[in-house]
């Protein structure tokens, strides 16, 4: 039996138990299910290790619930950074990096013989060439150290980009990355160079910030470097609640962020079904990058087009639907309500029509989609028509049943 | 190059700073793992630092009770790759002008000459974000802006200008505490403790965008305001607790858009559906009671009572408005 270790190798399966606990709150072991009862209890215990002071528990029927309870707009930093600070390595791999970081930092450059030597010699430590060799391949590609090659040999030094040396010498730019280190979109690698340079974020919150997109961080380069090269990938993906995996063979044309619901979108061409369509991100298991793809401004274009009536992520809808027209009623000092209209809405005109009443007009591939910014409306809705009879009808039924709820009119 | 990765990761930082020390007690070892590790990394970590034992990595040697790093130099910290690529990436934003001025850009973007950016605007599309964001542009607004992230770093007091929502101009004297930026709103607010009477009193939120001048005192006030002692007096009383039907998926849709919430939740015995409590800040409650009402009959909220209460008088509002106009109600 091998023993429990907070660091992991891989980051697949952590991300979605952290996922879970974060965005559910309520599962009980029971409802993990992809994977055996111990697999459970060692995410538990790793995510707990991570995020100590954000674990919450309580007991329901069901059993023990595990809560990653975070207020994201209270917190100086994304605690779900520390899942990416955990990956696991080789007692080799530590050793020689600080050996070879040590010995560079003395020398101007060394051969990779004169690195073996130099190790032997200070460390009293014996590798084999080939795994210095190679470390110092990663290590160039991580830009920790550069190679330059004098006739038939390889000398390697230490960059000379050094923390210290970027935050004293451009001013304004410590302040900088506390800031962007908390922004949607690899706030992560922000994180790792704020904790380098030893310094914290004392001045900057953030509001409405989805701190669990930092999962969704670890696929982007790959679905980045495929848009930026055309090319295609297979992404594996599991529906919400389920744990069957589908492999979609897809042409990636952008990230599709709602600051609004939380929600990611690889928006793309599904090369199976032909279609433009969008996968949330959170579902996705893994990204492959694949050939180039020859009729990629083709589809990106298709996809431009589409995008022009999608009112968020819902692309192949008929385009014979008809406007959304809505009647909104305001009081006369409610001049803030016509502003937050012009403010918050899209696709959309707004015309006054006197008395404080408005005509807000919609014009979208999906209406449903609009229907949970309509509702916000609550109260204030003259008339509603256009669209599509499905919505209009599940809105009216949805007052209807709503009026219920909340006890008739005795209440007001 | 890779996000994932043990060169950023926790063990490889504590040892850093261990190897930093040049010396170390096992106190102090164990202080520094409690320190920069995780809850549990004083468990497991101290055996592979630990030259005394079995297993640990040879970085050390015990010395007269103390460990000696077996290194000569403090490990250098290089700003890597991958940071490089994320620096060029948020020179591209707008919003870079607000703390660093031309000239220091165009230096670091030549540092960075030939540095692929991780990522670019184009790459993303936010379908949402309001439309009214602060104006990063403006020159006023940036000049605001530093005035009073340099006000707040050296705890120095700042008058302010300010132009309410109802137009009315304001003269103020605040100590700033933190800046706010709102990912949807696309805009920063200030906290700040507002001097009164020659007296520090009462915290304050302002939108920067609505100073309109702000000038550094130069009087400091070396005292520590915890933003959760500013944010407090703006807690909610009691959560708002509300009950998502298992229907269109509005629990998965409701769990993710208020998943920036400290929340309880809990599963209906039979599966039907999902109580859950959440805090907010009561300025936000009118934004919270729309959002909420945006999930329809899917949602119903159960306390506290005021927030059902204006909820109920908007739906019946909303009934009698539809009832009136009769054809398709």
């Amino acid at each position: 039996m091998s023993s429990f270790s907070e660091l992991i190798k891989n980051f697949d399966k952590t991300r979605s138990y952290v996922r879970d606990f974060f965005i559910y709150g309520y599962k009980v072991r029971s409802d993990f299910s992809r994977k055996s009862s111990r697999t459970y209890d060692d995410e538990k215990r790793r995510v707990e290790s991570w995020l100590g002071d954000y674990i919450s528990y309580s007991t329901s029927e069901r059993g023990k619930q595990t809560c990653i309870c975070v207020d994201s707009g209270h917190i100086a930093e994304n605690p779900l950074y520390n899942a990416y600070y955990s990956k696991s390595f080789t007692a080799n791999d530590i050793r020689l990096h600080f050996f070879i970081l040590d010995i560079l930092a003395d020398e101007y450059m060394l051969s990779l013989k004169e690195l073996y030597n130099a190790i032997d010699q200070r460390f009293g430590a014996i590798f084999d060439v080939q795994t210095i060799r190679l470390k110092l391949k990663e290590y160039i590609g991580e830009g920790l150290i550069t190679a330059e090659k004098d006739g038939r040999t390889v000398y390697y030094r230490l960059s000379s980009d050094r923390v210290t040396d970027f935050m004293e010498v451009f001013e304004g730019l410590p302040d900088a990355v506390r800031f962007f280190s908390e922004q949607a979109n690899f706030g992560i690698v922000g994180n790792s160079l704020m904790r380098s340079a030893d310094i914290s974020n004392d001045i900057f919150r953030m509001k409405h910030n989805y701190i669990v997109h930092t999962l969704e961080d670890i696929l982007l380069p790959d679905i980045l470097q495929a848009i930026d090269e055309k090319r295609y990938i297979t992404v594996e993906s599991f529906g919400a609640g389920s744990s069957v995996i589908h492999t979609a063979r897809l042409v990636p044309f952008q990230i599709i962020s709602s600051v609004r619901t939380g929600r990611r979108y690889l928006a793309c061409c599904d090369t199976k079904y032909k279609n433009i369509c969008t996968v949330r991100l959170g579902f996705i298991k893994s990204v492959k990058v694949e050939e180039v793809c020859g009729n990629f401004d083709t589809l990106q274009r298709k996809y431009q087009s589409c995008l022009s009536r999608c009112y968020c992520v819902s692309m192949s809808r008929p385009k014979d639907v008809k406007p959304l027209k809505l009647v909104i009623r305001t009081d006369p000092d409610e001049t803030f309500i016509p502003e937050r209209i012009r403010r918050e809405m899209r696709l959309s005109t707004l015309e006054e029509l006197g008395g404080g009443r408005y005509l807000l007009t919609i014009d979208c591939g999906d209406p449903n989609e609009a229907m949970p910014w309509v509702k916000t409306f609550i109260g204030r809705i003259e008339s509603i028509e256009g669209g599509e009879p499905i919505v209009i009808n599940r809105f009216l039924r949805d007052i209807k049943r709503m009026e219920k709820m909340y006890g008739g009119d005795s209440e007001e | 190059m890779n996000i994932f990765s043990e060169i950023y990761g926790a063990y490889y930082r504590i040892v850093a700073r261990i190897l930093e020390e040049r010396s170390v007690t096992p106190a102090r070892m164990n202080e520094l793992i409690r320190k920069y590790g995780f809850r549990d990394s004083v468990l497991f970590l101290p055996p592979k630092i630990d030259p005394r034992s079995g297993e640990n990595w040879g970085l050390l040697r015990s010395e007269g009770g103390v460990f000696k790093a077996v290194t000569k130099n403090p490990p250098p910290k290089i700003v890597t790759a991958l940071q490089k690529r994320w620096l060029k990436a948020i020179l591209a934003d707008p919003k870079i002008r607000l703390f660093m001025d031309d000239d220091t850009i165009a230096r670091l973007e030549k540092r960075l000459e030939g540095v692929q950016s991780l990522f670019r605007s184009e790459h993303f599309y936010i379908p949402d974000r309001y439309s009214d964001g602060d104006k990063y542009d403006s020159e006023s607004y940036r000049s605001v802006f530093r005035t009073i992230l340099t006000a707040a770093r050296e705890k120095n007091m700042v008058e302010v200008t300010y132009r309410s929502r109802k137009g009315a101009v304001k003269r103020l004297i605040l100590l700033p505490v933190k800046i706010e930026y709102s990912h949807k709103d696309d805009k920063f607010r200030l906290y700040a403790v507002q001097r009164r009477q020659g007296r520090l009193k009462e915290g304050c939120i302002l939108n920067i965008g609505r100073i309109i001048s702000a000038e550094n005192t130069g009087i400091t006030e070396d005292i520590t305001v915890p933003l959760d002692n500013l944010r407090s007096f703006r807690r909610c009383d009691e959560p708002v607790e509300v009950h998502i039907a298992a229907e269109r998926n509005a629990m998965e849709r409701f769990l993710m858009e208020f998943a920036s919430y400290e929340k309880q939740t809990e599963l209906d015995d039979d599966g039907s559906g999902c109580t859950v409590r959440l805090w907010y800040d009561r300025p936000d409650e009118a934004e919270m009671l729309i959002r909420l009402l945006s999930y329809g009959a899917a949602l119903e909220i159960l306390s506290p009572p005021s927030l059902r209460h204006a909820a109920a008088a908007r739906v019946h509002r909303q009934y009698r408005l539809l009832s009136s106009g009769g054809k398709n109600f």
